[in-house]
Formats: C-alpha cells, structure tokens, sequence
C-alpha cells in the first residue's frame, strides 16, 4: 500500500471514529464509542504493516516526544488553575448561599475530578519517567 | 552553554550519488521529510542515522557532518 493510500484511509477513519463518538455520546448510546474506538484501533494495527515507505523513524519520535511534554505541561499547569478556580467558586457559592446548591456542588465536584485528573496524569508522567530511565 | 550548529554535505554528497531525498530516506530507512530537515540545517540526527548516512556515501561522519570548534 502507497503511504498516500494509507494517509487517506488514516484522515477517513478519524472522520469516522469522531462523528461515531460525538454520534454515541449525543445520544447517549455508549455502545458506538465503546466499539469503535477498539476498532480502528485494530484497523490501523491491521493497515500499518501494509505500507511499505517508512511512515515513523527517530525525527518523528523526538517532534512526539516534545509535542507531548508540551501538551502535558500547557494540561498540568491549566487543569491545576482550572481546578483551584472551580473548587474556590464551588466553596465561595456554598457560602454565599448559606447551603451547597446545585451549580457551586457541581463546580466543586468538577474541580476535584480536574485535581484528580493532574495527579493522575503526574503519576503515569513519574512511572513513565521512571521506566524509560532503565531502558536508557 | 555555548551551542554550535552541527552543518551538513548531505546534498553535496546526494548529488555526487546521483540520489533523490527519498532515494536516500529508504536507504537509510527514514522518511523523506528527515532528509529534507537534515539538509535544511532544521534537525540533527542520532549518532546511528549519522553513521548511516556516512557510510552509504563510503565516508568518514566528518566528511559529511561538521561540528565547529
């Protein structure tokens, strides 16, 4: 397979796999999200091998390796504000309603998950870290 | 720390072998736009690709790679 070949079927499937999760999503039918993920994921493992140009080497590894630590550094430090700002809000409109009410508990609640989502995200970072620092 | 830019022959050599960017990108089993950012000055590539590039043109990595004292 020519790498244009697969590039088309690359940008087709993302088409596919975007409308089909904001499709399940809108919905609410998770089912569509649940298999098409899977799928595409197996269509792309299935095409790969298939294409005989070299579509990866070490120059697009290095441009994913600081794409990523970019974007995980624009999502830390947004989320980490993000979150304090919500559960501040959240806090702030408990107080000045005298009780939790729907939209302040939310925003603590959205908060929370978005702090939790950073430790998270830090931890997988450190574990990452530390296992590609006994490979190398 | 002071930095120098590492320059390459890669073109000048590519000509000598008569190869396009790709004909060397699948030489040397990268893609073509590595080659072009080689050239360009834009990338400096692992100690492997370099020892590669150099020895399909039958050449020493200083005679293809320059690093400025």
């Amino acid at each position: 397979m020519q790498v244009k070949a697969y590039r088309f079927i690359l940008f087709i499937l993302i088409l596919a796999l975007g409308a089909g999760l904001g499709y399940g999503t809108s919905t609410g039918n998770y089912m569509i999200a649940l298999v098409a993920l899977p799928a595409a994921i197996i269509i792309l493992l299935v095409l790969k091998p298939l294409v005989r140009v070299v579509t990866e080497d070490e120059r697009s590894y290095r441009l994913a390796g600081n794409a990523a630590r970019w974007a995980f550094s624009v999502f830390v430090v947004t989320a980490a504000i993000a979150s304090n700002v919500l559960i501040a809000l959240g806090i702030r409109g408990a107080e000045a309603a005298g009780e939790t009410p729907m939209a302040a508990r939310a925003m603590t609640i959205a908060g929370t998950t978005l702090s939790l989502a950073v430790a998270f995200v830090f931890f997988v970072y450190l574990i990452a870290y530390i296992v590609y620092s006994r490979k190398s | 720390m002071k930095t120098h830019t590492i320059t390459n022959r890669i073109k000048v050599w590519r000509a000598e072998y008569d190869l396009t960017q790709q004909d060397l990108a699948d030489k040397v089993g990268v893609t073509r736009q590595t080659i072009n950012a080689l050239e360009k000055g834009k990338y400096i590539p692992s100690l492997e690709l370099a020892f590669k590039i150099a020895r399909l043109f039958d050449a020493s990595i200083e005679e293809v790679f320059h690093y400025p004292d």
